[in-house]
Formats: C-alpha cells, sequence, structure tokens
C-alpha cells in the first residue's frame, strides 16, 4: 500500500488547517472577551463597547464580586464538595450498573437494558419528580444536590460500551485465579477502563458543576447555595427586570444588582477551575489500553 | 415462561419505587372555607391556637439581613395572632418558575403574590390553585374588605368569586415622562412644566441638539411602554397582542391597535424625529434592553411607568439624584391596573382564616407593614422630624417594593414626598375615569397560538417602529399584513365575543 496515496496534499492541508484554525479562534473570542470585560472599568464599557483589549485594566470588577468575600467562598466550597462526592459516587454507581449489563451471562440483561433506557426516553415530568424529592425530605440538605444525577442512563450506556470491549476471557481467568466477582471489578475492570472512566467522568464533573436548577428547586438556605445559582440568580434578576419594568405597578430597582463587567469576573470564577481541570483527563482520551493484556 | 418471569419482576421494582411516590395527594374534601375551626376569633387571641404560615413573594432577595427583619416582624405577628410565618422571599427571576412547582406539586403553603404580569393571577385561578374568598374575607378580614373600594373587588372576580386580596394603593394608572432634573433644567423646563402629549416636546428637542454631546439619547418613546392611556387606548391581552378598546367608549368596540391612528402617528412622529436628529437611532436599535440607558442618566426623556402623587421623591431616594415624572395623560382605572398586585391564598392552605387575618394584619398593622417594606428603624432606615424616612444605603436590606406586600397607605412616607401622599393616591384612584371594562378579564385559552404569533410578528417589527430605524412605511405595510396573517382578527374577534357577553350579563 503506498502510503502517499493517503496523504492529503499540500493544498488540501492548509485549507483543512484554516478551517480549525478559524474554528479555534471563534471558540476562544468569546472566553478572551469575558476576561476583557472583566477587567475593564465600567465607564469603558458604556462609552466604548466592548473590547478584546482593554483600554485600562482595572480590577474594580473583581472588588465588587469579592465584597462579600464569604458568600463567594462558601459556594464555592459547596461547588466544589457537590462535584466531588458527585463525581466518586457517580462513577462508582454508573460503573457498578453499566458492568452488570455489559456482562453477557447476567440472565435479565436485556430487561434491566430496557428498563434503563426507557428513562432516557419517558419521564415523570418536573412534579412527581419534585413530590419524590421532597418526600424523602431532601430539600435544603448538601444530598439534594447529589443524589438525584448520580444514576444517569446515557452515562450508563456509555460505559456498558465500554466495558462490552473487554474481553470476556480476562474475567474467566481472574475466576480461574480465585477472584470474586466484586474483587475482579474493582481490581481489573476498573484499571483496564480508565479511559471511559475519565470520559464520563469529566461529564459528571461538568454537570455537577454547572447545575443550578437542583439548588433553585429544593435549596432555600444561604449556606447551601452552590457558585453557578449564584450567579443565575443574579443574572434571572436582571433579566427580570429589565424586561418587565414597565408591567410592575410599582418601581423595579436595578440598582442592587452588579453591572455588565462585574457579571463577566463572576462568569470567570465559575468556569475557570473547569478550564483547568480539563487537561488532567485528556491523557485519558485515548484509547486501546486492552490490546495485548489477553495472549493468544 | 422465563422471559414473562423476568418482565414480571423488573414491573415490580418499578412499581415499588414509583408507588410510593405517586399519587399521596388526598383529594380535598373539605375545600373552600372550613368555618367550623376558629369560630371564636372575636373573642381575644388568646384562644387561637399556634399556627405556622407560609408566605411567597418576589423581590431583589436575599438581602444580607432579611432574616433578623423576619424576626422582628415574627415578633408582631406570634404577638397580635399567635402564628409564625415563614417569609419564603424569593427572588424575582426564580418566582414563577418555583411558584409553578410548588402549586404543581402541592406544597404546603398559605399564601403567595399573584398578579396579571408575573405569576398569572386567571391562569393559576383556572388551575384551581387559589381559595375562593367570598365567605372568608369579610369575617376575617373586615378592615381590609371595607377598606378596598366595592369596584376595585369586582376586577379580582372570577366567576363571582375573589380569588384575590387587593394590595391597595395607587391604581389609576397615568402615563408618565421621566426626566432627570439635572438635563431638563439646561432646556428650561421646571418642576411646574406641563406637557399635555409628546409632541409638545419637540422644542425641547430641537433645544437639546445644541447642548448634550451626540451620545446622549434625547427621547425614548417605546408604544408598549405604557403608551396605552397616553394614547388613550385599554389594550386588553396585552402590549404585544391586538385587541384594544378607547377607554372613552362606553360600547367597547375591540379594534386592532397596531391599525389604529395612533399607532400611525406614533410611527410617522418617530420616522420625522429620526430625520431631524431627536432620536439615538442605532444604539438603542441594538440594545437589548433599553432601560439600562435611563438608569446610567444617558436618557433625556423617557416615556414609561406611570406618573402618581409623590412619584418624583420615591424615583429620586432611588435613583440618588433627583429625578422628574410628569404625567401625560388622564388617570384611568382598568382592570389590569387593579389585579398587578395581589396575594392568594392557597386553595389547600390547612390554616386559609389564619391566613386571612395575617393579610388583615398586613393591611392594618402599620409597624408590621413597614419592617417588611423598609426594614428595621435606624439600621435600615431612619425617621426624620416631620415623620418621613429615608432609606439607609447598603444597609443590608432594602426590597423597595411598597406596592407588593400590602396596602401601601400604612407606609410610612419616604422623605420629600408631600404629607398627605396617600389621601392624595385615594381620591385620584376614585376620581380616575374607570375604563367601561373594568371587572372583565380576558381568557386567552382559544386564541393562545395565534397571540403567541402575533406576539413574535410585533416584536420582530416593533423596535423599527419606536426608533425610527430602517425604510418605515413599506416595513409597516409589511408589518400588518404579517399581522393579519398571524390571526389578529380571529384574536379581536375572540376578545369582542367576550366583552359582548360579559356585557350582556
Amino acid at each position: 500500500m503506498n502510503k502517499r496515496l493517503n496523504q492529503p496534499g499540500p493544498l488540501l492541508t492548509s485549507i483543512i488547517h484554516t478551517i480549525f484554525i478559524l474554528f479555534t479562534v471563534l471558540c476562544i473570542l468569546p472566553v478572551l472577551l469575558v476576561i476583557s470585560i472583566s477587567l475593564s472599568s465600567e465607564s469603558d464599557i458604556i462609552n466604548n463597547g466592548f473590547r478584546l483589549i482593554p483600554s485600562k485594566i482595572s480590577f474594580d470588577a473583581f472588588k465588587v464580586v469579592f465584597s462579600n468575600p464569604m458568600q463567594i467562598l462558601n459556594s464555592y466550597l459547596i461547588t466544589i464538595l457537590v462535584a466531588g462526592l458527585g463525581i466518586i459516587f457517580g462513577l462508582l454507581i454508573n460503573s457498578m450498573i453499566a458492568y452488570a449489563l455489559s456482562r453477557k451471562d447476567y440472565p435479565y440483561r436485556k430487561q434491566l437494558s430496557f428498563f434503563v433506557i426507557f428513562t432516557m426516553l419517558f419521564n415523570g415530568g418536573l412534579v412527581p419528580w419534585y413530590l419524590v424529592i421532597s418526600k424523602l425530605n431532601l430539600p435544603n440538605t448538601i444530598w439534594v444536590l447529589i443524589l438525584p444525577y448520580l444514576a444517569n442512563a446515557w452515562y450508563i450506556i456509555i460505559l456498558r460500551t465500554f466495558f462490552k470491549t473487554i474481553p470476556i476471557a480476562i474475567i474467566e481467568s481472574a475466576k480461574i485465579d480465585g477472584s470474586n466477582e466484586f474483587k475482579t471489578f474493582i481490581k481489573i475492570i476498573l484499571p483496564l477502563s480508565k479511559p471511559g472512566l475519565a470520559t464520563v467522568g469529566l461529564f459528571i464533573l461538568l454537570m455537577y458543576w454547572n447545575d443550578w436548577w437542583l439548588a433553585m428547586l429544593y435549596i432555600d438556605q444561604e449556606k447551601l447555595i452552590p457558585l453557578q445559582y449564584l450567579l443565575s440568580r443574579m443574572m434571572s434578576n436582571i433579566e427580570f427586570l429589565s424586561k418587565n419594568m414597565y408591567m410592575a405597578p410599582g418601581t423595579l430597582d436595578l440598582s442592587n444588582f452588579p453591572n455588565e463587567t462585574a457579571r463577566m469576573a463572576m462568569c470567570i470564577l465559575a468556569a475557570g477551575p473547569m478550564l483547568f481541570v480539563f487537561p488532567f483527563f485528556q491523557k485519558y482520551f485515548v484509547r486501546g489500553l486492552t490490546i495485548g493484556s489477553i495472549k493468544g | 415462561m422465563k422471559r414473562i418471569k423476568g418482565i414480571l419482576s423488573i414491573l415490580l421494582i418499578v412499581i415499588l419505587v414509583f408507588g410510593f411516590a405517586g399519587c399521596s395527594k388526598d383529594n380535598n374534601s373539605d375545600s373552600g372555607a372550613d368555618t367550623s375551626k376558629g369560630a371564636s376569633t372575636d373573642e381575644g387571641n388568646k384562644e387561637l391556637e399556634h399556627v405556622n404560615l407560609t408566605w411567597y413573594y418576589p423581590g431583589s432577595y436575599p438581602f444580607k439581613d432579611q432574616e433578623l427583619v423576619f424576626a422582628e416582624a415574627n415578633k408582631i405577628i406570634k404577638e397580635k395572632i399567635n402564628a409564625t410565618v415563614e417569609f419564603k422571599a424569593l427572588p424575582w427571576g426564580e418566582y414563577e418558575d418555583k411558584m409553578r412547582v410548588v402549586m404543581g406539586a402541592d406544597e404546603d403553603y398559605d399564601i403567595a403574590f399573584t398578579s396579571n404580569w408575573f405569576n398569572n393571577y386567571h391562569s393559576n385561578v383556572a388551575m384551581g390553585a387559589y381559595l375562593p374568598l367570598n365567605d372568608l374575607l369579610p369575617k376575617y378580614a373586615p378592615t381590609l374588605y371595607k377598606s378596598v373600594p366595592e369596584k376595585f373587588w369586582e376586577a379580582t372576580k372570577v366567576d363571582g368569586q375573589i380569588y384575590g386580596l387587593v394590595n391597595y394603593q395607587i391604581s389609576a394608572r397615568t402615563a408618565a415622562l421621566n426626566m432627570k432634573k439635572e438635563n431638563v433644567e439646561k432646556l428650561g423646563i421646571a418642576k411646574d412644566t406641563v406637557f399635555d402629549s409628546i409632541d409638545d416636546l419637540e422644542p425641547y428637542l430641537e433645544k437639546a441638539k445644541g447642548i448634550f454631546p451626540p451620545d446622549m439619547i434625547p427621547i425614548l418613546s417605546e408604544w408598549r411602554m405604557s403608551l396605552q392611556e397616553a394614547v388613550g387606548q385599554e389594550w386588553i391581552a396585552g402590549a404585544s397582542i391586538p385587541g384594544a378598546i378607547y377607554l372613552n367608549d362606553k360600547n367597547a368596540k375591540v379594534f386592532n391597535q397596531f391599525k389604529s391612528e395612533e399607532f400611525k402617528k406614533h410611527v410617522e412622529r418617530n420616522k420625522i424625529w429620526v430625520e431631524k436628529g431627536y432620536l439615538g437611532g442605532d444604539a438603542l436599535f441594538s440594545a437589548k434592553d433599553t432601560g439600562t440607558f435611563v438608569n446610567q442618566g444617558k436618557v433625556i426623556f423617557s416615556v414609561g411607568g406611570t406618573w402618581k402623587p409623590g412619584v418624583d421623591e420615591e424615583e429620586t431616594a432611588r435613583r440618588g439624584y433627583e429625578f422628574w415624572v410628569k404625567p401625560l395623560s388622564d388617570a384611568y382605572v382598568t382592570t389590569g391596573g387593579i389585579i398587578a398586585t395581589m396575594h392568594a391564598i392557597n386553595s389547600n392552605s390547612k390554616n386559609p382564616e389564619r391566613a386571612m387575618m395575617l393579610m388583615e394584619l398586613m393591611n392594618t398593622d402599620v409597624e408590621l407593614y413597614n419592617i417588611i417594606a423598609y426594614g428595621i428603624e435606624g439600621t435600615h432606615y431612619n425617621k426624620l422630624e416631620d415623620g418621613t424616612v429615608e432609606v439607609i444605603p447598603d444597609a443590608g436590606y432594602n426590597p423597595g417594593t411598597l406596592w407588593l406586600h400590602a396596602s401601601t397607605f400604612n407606609a410610612h412616607i419616604m422623605k420629600g414626598m408631600p404629607l398627605d401622599v396617600w389621601e392624595q393616591t385615594k381620591k385620584i384612584n376614585l376620581e380616575a375615569q374607570a375604563s367601561p371594562l373594568l371587572g372583565f378579564s380576558f381568557n386567552p385559552e382559544s386564541v393562545s397560538a395565534e397571540m403567541a404569533q402575533c406576539e413574535s410578528v410585533v416584536n420582530e417589527f416593533i423596535k423599527s417602529f419606536d426608533f425610527g430605524v430602517g425604510d418605515v412605511d413599506s416595513l409597516y405595510e409589511k408589518f400588518v399584513e404579517k399581522l393579519d396573517k398571524a390571526g389578529a382578527q380571529t384574536i379581536t374577534d375572540e376578545i369582542q365575543r367576550q366583552i359582548d357577553e360579559w356585557m350582556g350579563k
């Protein structure tokens, strides 16, 4: 086979590169813009509009955001705790059920798969869900931010597909060597599935990190407010007030809300950590670890 | 066989898991007022057993000191009616979503804020979320019942039943022109300058061109921003939906306001004003929310909101610079103005009569109302010598929504407001011209699809007309055509049908 035939020509290469460079720039620009706005002064924004490079750097926005540092710090802790517990328990639960579903020698595999997949297509809707959680007395506890998302049909399917690629022979040989099912799962299957776990783990982490919906529904106490909810609450208030200014019978006050630059500063605080976490997962997004683990 | 067994076992799991969560709602057999309980309320409060009440309402919450304020309020409530209230003061942006879930899940609450523009009163009543109050109201809240004019209660009725307690205040609406004193003094406008209509502004706008920098926006006059009183119309189904009557038309003939002479004039005027350089055109056109410009003090004149006695002082206190609001029309009382701020009682409330007593207390106890409205004296506001109050900025509690909690006639008067502001307000309410449709409310169910379509058409075009951007004349033709296609006629016909039915009562 002549390798050269499969190599794209220099023209094609440069076109492909250009497309991807443009695409990358499109992805990075908004992030840069947000950073730039957060480092500008409010008067600059009003007078000159948004710029990629602030005309002069000002940390006013961050001062405003940190004027009440305890609240931000507390929300950070809550978010980190929720995301941390969420990723540990989430991976454990999803991978255990996915593993069972991936084993061909499990008798009710089809039925249980159907049961899992069914929830992807149909659900009871918001109100029954709200009722279940309320009746379990979960609202206003840290658990209400974690438990509802623990088992996720989509992630279970991803993991199941991944576990299916692990040859049954490995499991059998472990059995012959005297390992019980649970030990096999923990000691052999999980280490072999690092890439799959990392992928799903990142999804779970992002899901918990970015979630404000649960907090909106179930949390009334300030001390349990996660970071994203703090942000979303601020934004939705501003949006609401500007939309309904002329509907309300009395005055609605916008002056209590941070301005554009402070909002962007909040965005950076909320999204920043995830940008740094991503590279740690990246090295696992490589497949083919099982190759060569069996001889013959 | 084996397969059936498997399916059965799965089914069993499903039933076990979800069976518990299912319909645990007990059908409220004793809906309506349970008058056998608490009938002895007239004899002293010793008789009342202690209850917990939950009260949902929106605002710019959370505030740093809100728990302190609520505890203070609860002291009074406990002493007066032996109840403890859990104040669920939610942020604006969330209140509606949260209420939808709370109502859907039949969660235990007693009182909630409701209105025609937020947490919609009529659709919630239609869902059966609220308790009919005809019997409870005179019995447990006699003062509240008497203090509000009969025609106001009429406006809240659905099929003859009152479901909402009016927060009595300025309900008469008057189109308003807003301006910053500092700006307009340069143009020779004084506090007592009177404007009859927007057209009177023309000479001042001409003058402003030479005085203000080009980035100042001379005038903001958006059609939907409460111009309805300015043009003497009432928009029945909402600002973006075709269907209006003239406020002085006793027969209440419905027409499409976007085809009316007044709207054409609005379009024409903005076109001419752009040519003359009075409008801030493009900057406004691309802005998502023009209110920000007003708050930043970049607008000389803006039309919007409603004029009321003492509004200058209220706005000045709120903004921190001297601000004038001038009436642009007569005062009108419409159903919409009355049901814009109410509280309703949950149809599943365990203690509806006690909830009613709480509302009575909120509307009669000056001290309690002002704690909720302003906070704690000395911490969040100061009382001045003449009895008026001044809010302390950034003190940790300032909802700034006097109109939301209860009758504002118990509110401490803000610094600088005329001392008889509430008397003036009551007078305006009583003297204002009542709309021929007072008490009528439109049920949009059968035309909701057309309404949504019309709304999106209006949203698409209205900015061009408000700011005179683009080829206005051809746009207008296109706009009317699209509205007709979207079913404007169907909506106006339906409104007319319902009005005729209502009038024939």
